[in-house]
């Protein structure tokens, strides 16, 4: 049991260590990457992907034993239930439970994708720009993995200097403006959270009239046995958190830097930012928004945050509907996704918030391979415009293939991942107090993906390419093929066989939701 | 376990391998990928066929639950009842046909191999659609058929083929939507999904029929009319022409516009508990039935007019849930299941002579231009003039005895529904418009001279022949066995209510059907001459129903138009409101900035003199607020 436990600590602080260590050393040493390069990348990538495995076969030991402390300050603990008079600044600084470990699985899986469709794909062989993908990797994980909420918005804050360098070395033409505009969009976020983060900090301590703490876990002990702040407070505190985090997710209509981002940075920062970044946002409010400020997500979440969010699905959806660039029309879709997840998340129900989670991880995949696909169209031909592509599945049969997979699975295709968290977010939302409304766009969202989605199989699959004569085209290469491979299967292994997943995430939803929809004061 | 059970499930299961075993086969092989599905359909057939014999009727529990949600059993439970072996044997019976048939007919496609891969994963689908008994996994199923007749019918790829097939998945969609809504429903307000368990409830607990399973069954019909192309979601069905000709032949006949049917019968003793739900199907049917035999009547693509005709049909099919208003649902899920099976065959044997027709044409289906096919395709000839005749409803034919029983059905509950006007409209016009609709698609195709229609080759090789030979066949005989031989009512289990005098109805309808037959052949040889005469006076009313009434433009482009239109107007409103601002705001910052930094001019005495005014302001404040006092 203790042995578990340490190697479950051990595999969580190498997770976060190794990617920073090697990243930071790749930077540091620049220059063009030789094949031991490229071989240590991949190895540190798929490094990660195997302490995630690792953890996932330790972690029924580990929960059996209610919870524990040890000694490399990573915390195990399970669930909202355990955690004993600890008290101080740093009080533990990771912590693993059963639904961060599949945002880390998702992370580590997508990391190892972009990489390894980078090398394989675009061909890009420059050391630092894999340094900064680990820093980047290093960043998003720590974040998902934070005890402390200190350390949750350093690694917050720290994921976009990676982004930041990806986007604005080795992105598109407007990449500088882009990155400038991410970067001031993402930090006024990042400066309310850390407002609403100190608020909630001092605000329980002031409360409970014990020493201030920023342990995630401790909050949300005290939280679900009943200690509340003041409403005041709260509803301060929820705006600071729901405006910092929502510009991250993005919620209407603090979305236009995604876009733009999208746009200029290269096929792994989107994967990233998309599948990942994206994320971040989402989970602070599940982490720390929701659970913690329960009685403003009752009174602001469900009524503003869940216009903002059912709003967001059709009008994401709209937005996708209009573009002709297949790149932009992609991250438009994210917008509607996420608003699905942000839906999901306030809905205060347990399917709902399940839903929610559900829909991130499985939003992380299909548009991460949505971004990959895209990334082999461009640099063979060099165009994203619809209207100048066409009748690829001529050309590159294996190519299209995927995409009609892909944006299927995004579509909500029973069987595919997609459905099983739109049902779910759908159904939470149906049976909901408050927030029933929500379901009807959810459901509008449905029909809507399917007529992007498919409006853009059409004319990029189909007909005649309209593509010049002079370019030839070539399919799939073998690393892009095994990428994609690897993407498809989780999504049809999630799709058919997602029993387990739900299991694992339901008790801490059903936390989150009794904490939402419980007594009010 | 049973044999038969065990040879059913073991069959569905090696379709579904056999489908993923062509996907992957090498491309040097790519010619023989016909062989694996032929084979593991001709399994399935004589499985499902076995079933039907030994007639199995149990429930299969299986100890794995695909989602898990906390409330509903959401386990897999597969369903034997009485129709299920039924609904097999014709979908498997009919894709085996289909796909020997395809043997031929797509040889040398250069999608061959996607083709049959495809094909098979279809009739799995259908075939697994059929056998479970729980909302949510068919629901799974029933999407999955949508994808295969999506993927199928932009086989060729083409321009025109992708919009046919986005458009069937999308109609598809919104209906799908309600049917979601109705599985939640349920789910959330009756805790279980299992169809079994949920007609026991309902039937038992009978005061429970709330408003919520009102809503649900409407939902339920709404959802059935989506994939059975009711009005107005019938808009897809003659689109999807655009596929091979075998595939439409599969859609129509067995495995996906089956399916809604399918769903009716299966909840039949649920929606008896609604009467609007009822009542709303059959008027639906109804409406289709002779709205789309119109729009048959002046449809000149031979397929499309085969199209129309499927939605009417299915029309039929849908009209006769009215007869379990009367409480007799046994009774019209038999005679549904009667006509669906019967309907099955003459109308895969036309889709398939269509095809030997595109064959001998080089792909013209355009009544237009043919004519005086009899000649060249003399066995196609006769097999068309079978199928259609069955079709038309002319005794012995199939046809006849289905739709003689939905009549009688309905005629019998007809004070109940107040449903008279149905029987007529189902008795009388429907008969009319059917045998106008093919009278006059069989004398434009196979009569007159047809100098004109361009010859590719003559004669039908041997496999054009044999499946449709052996569906003209069952169009022969199937009613006379099925129907009055009793055969399908005894092996459904359903004891047939007493006849109570020979019915007029059926004699109607059969009046009818040879009268529309006559004139449509006669319509058939006058638009030959080129004068639609007759028609002129009533040119906009034969504008309308050319163009199907506009349901198309309205409710697909229309609303295609709609949306595209918003989703410019949201664009506009992201780039220039939304980004626009915030960059304005940018932009008003910048300028400050540079305003107020053209201050820093970096001369010590301007600074100098600057912090003094500065003293001396702050001075005379402090004095002015403080040392007034």
């Amino acid at each position: 049991m203790a042995e578990a436990q340490e190697l479950v600590a051990f595999c969580i602080l190498s997770m976060v260590a190794l990617p920073l260590g090697v990243g930071i050393g790749f930077i540091v040493r620049q220059g063009s990457a030789s094949n031991a390069g490229m071989w240590i990348a991949m190895s540190c990538f798929g490094a990660v992907v195997a302490l995630w495995l690792a953890i996932i076969v330790a972690m029924p030991t580990v929960f059996k034993k209610n919870g524990g402390e040890n000694e490399f300050e990573a915390l195990v603990i399970v669930g909202l239930s355990e955690s004993a008079g600890r008290s101080g600044f740093f009080d533990g600084v990771l912590r693993v439970d059963r639904v961060n470990i599949w945002l880390v699985g998702m992370t580590s899986v997508l990391s190892l994708c972009a990489a390894w469709y980078s090398l394989f794909g675009e061909g890009q062989r420059v050391l630092d720009y894999y340094g900064w993908l680990l820093v980047l990797e290093s960043g998003a994980l720590a974040t998902f993995l934070a005890e402390s909420l200190l350390v949750f918005y350093v690694a917050f804050e720290f994921t976009l200097v990676p982004l930041l360098f990806i986007i604005g070395m080795w992105g598109g033409p407007q990449r500088r403006q882009a990155a400038l505009k991410f970067m001031i969009y993402t930090l006024a976020g990042s400066l309310l959270s850390l407002i609403g983060i100190v608020a909630v900090a001092y605000g329980f301590s002031g409360v409970t009239g014990r020493a201030l703490t920023f342990s995630i876990s401790d909050l949300l002990n005290l939280s679900s046995r009943g200690t509340r702040l003041p409403l005041e407070l709260q509803y301060w505190a929820f705006l600071a958190l729901a405006v910092g985090f929502g510009i991250k997710v993005p919620v209407i209509p603090l979305h236009t830097w995604l876009p733009a981002a999208h746009v200029e940075a290269p096929t792994a920062g989107s994967v990233l930012l998309a599948g990942v970044m994206l994320k971040l946002g989402a989970f602070g409010l599940l982490r720390m928004a929701v659970p913690l400020l329960p009685d403003a997500t009752r009174v602001v979440g469900m009524s503003v945050g869940a216009v903002m969010a059912a709003g967001g699905i059709v009008y994401g959806a709209l937005c996708a509907g209009a573009q002709e660039d297949i790149k932009r029309l992609v991250a438009y879709s994210s917008i509607s996704h996420m608003g699905l997840c942000v839906l999901g998340l306030v809905s205060g129900t347990t399917l709902g918030v399940t839903g929610g989670v559900m829909q991130m991880i499985n939003h992380g995949l299909i548009t991460g391979a949505l971004f990959i696909l895209v990334g082999c169209v461009y640099t063979r031909v060099h165009k994203r415009n619809m209207s100048e592509l066409g009748g690829l599945a001529k050309v590159a049969p294996r190519w299209a293939g995927f995409f009609v997979f892909f944006c299927l699975a995004g579509l909500g295709l029973p069987g595919l991942n997609g459905f099983v968290s739109e049902l779910l977010t759908i159904y939470g939302t149906l049976i909901s107090a408050r927030v029933q409304w929500g379901a009807f766009f959810g459901l509008a969202g449905i029909v809507l993906s399917a007529w992007y989605l498919l409006t853009m199989v059409m004319k990029v699959c189909y007909g005649e390419t309209r593509l010049p004569t002079t370019a030839s085209v070539s399919d799939l290469n073998k690393g892009e093929f095994c990428v994609l491979m690897l993407l498809a299967s989780l999504c049809i292994a999630i799709g058919l066989f997602p029993g387990y997943l739900i299991q694992e995430l339901m008790p801490q939803s059903r936390a989150i939701a009794a904490l939402v929809s419980g007594s009010s004061p | 376990m049973e044999l038969a059970e065990v040879a059913v499930l073991g069959s569905v299961l090696a379709l579904f391998l056999t489908s993923a075993v062509i996907a992957v086969f090498p491309r040097r092989w790519q010619r023989w990928s016909h062989i694996p599905c032929v084979l593991a359909l001709f399994g399935s057939s004589i499985a499902s066929l076995a079933a039907i014999w030994v007639g199995i009727e149990r429930e299969m529990r299986i100890p794995w639950r695909w989602l898990d949600l906390p409330g509903p059993v959401t386990e897999v439970v597969l369903q034997f009842d009485g129709f299920t072996p039924w609904m097999l044997g014709i979908v498997n019976l009919i894709a085996m046909l289909v796909a020997l048939y395809s043997m031929t007919y797509m040889a040398g496609d250069e999608g061959y191999r996607r083709y049959f891969s495809i094909f098979t994963l279809f009739v799995a689908m259908m075939s697994m659609l059929v056998l479970v008994g729980n909302l949510l996994l068919l629901y799974l199923f029933w999407e999955g058929v949508g994808l295969c007749s999506y993927l199928l019918i932009g086989h060729y790829r083409t321009q025109r083929a992708s919009t046919a097939a986005r458009k069937a998945f999308l109609v598809n969609r919104v209906a799908d939507v309600a049917l979601l809504i109705a599985i939640i429903l349920l789910a959330w307000n009756w805790g279980t999904l299992n169809i079994r368990d949920l007609i026991e409830q309902v039937t038992v607990k009978r005061e429970e029929a709330s408003a919520t399973l009102q809503i649900v069954a409407v939902l339920l019909v709404i959802g059935a009319m989506g994939k059975s192309a009711q009005l107005p979601f019938h808009i897809w069905l003659p689109d999807a022409m655009e596929g091979p000709t075998p595939v439409s032949a599969l859609i129509h006949a067995a495995t996906m516009v089956a399916a809604g049917v399918y769903l009716l019968i299966r909840m039949l003793p649920v929606l008896v508990v609604s009467p609007v739900a009822l009542m709303l199907g059959s008027w639906v049917g109804t409406v289709t039935a002779v709205v789309a035999g119109l729009f048959a009547v002046a449809e000149w693509d031979l397929k499309r007019v085969l199209a129309y005709s499927t939605i009417s049909q299915l029309g039929y099919m849908f009209a006769a849930v009215g007869i379990a208003i009367s409480g007799e649902s046994n009774f019209a899920g038999y005679v549904m299941i009667f006509h669906l099976i019967t309907h099955a065959l003459f109308k895969a044997l036309l889709f398939l002579c269509s095809g030997n027709i595109m064959h001998a044409t080089g792909g013209v289906i355009d009544m237009s231009r043919l004519g005086g096919l009899k000649n060249q395709l003399g066995v196609t000839h006769w097999l068309f003039v079978i199928g259609g005749l069955s079709l038309a409803g002319i005794i012995p034919f199939a046809g006849y005895w289905s739709k003689d029983e939905i009549l009688i059905g309905l005629a019998k509950s007809g004070g109940n529904s107040g449903g008279w006007v149905i029987v007529m409209l189902l008795g009388v016009v429907g008969p009319l418009l059917t045998g106008l609709y093919i009278g006059r698609a069989y004398w434009l195709t196979f009569q007159g001279d047809g100098a004109e229609v361009p010859r590719e080759k003559d004669n039908e090789s041997l496999w054009e022949v044999v499946p449709p030979l052996v569906l003209a066949t069952g169009a022969v005989l199937a009613g006379l066995v099925l129907g009055p031989g009793r055969v399908l009512a005894g092996g459904l289990g359903i004891g047939l209510p007493e006849e109570e005098g020979v019915s007029f109805v059926p004699a109607v309808a059969l009046a009818f059907a040879a009268l529309g037959i006559v004139s449509g052949m006669m319509m058939g040889r006058r638009a030959r001459g080129g004068t639609p005469s007759g028609w002129h006076a009533w040119y906009g009313v034969r504008k309308a129903i050319e163009n199907g009434f506009y349901f198309d433009y309205v409710l697909f482009h229309g609303l295609g138009h709609v949306l595209g239109a918003m989703g410019k107007a949201v664009k506009l409103i992201d780039e220039v409101v939304i980004d626009g601002g915030l960059s304005a705001i940018a932009a008003v910052s910048y300028r400050v900035g540079n305003f107020i930094r053209q201050i820093q001019i970096g001369e010590i005495g301007f600074y100098a003199v600057s912090i003094g005014l500065g003293i001396l302001v702050i001075w005379a404040t402090l004095l002015l607020t403080f040392g007034m006092q």
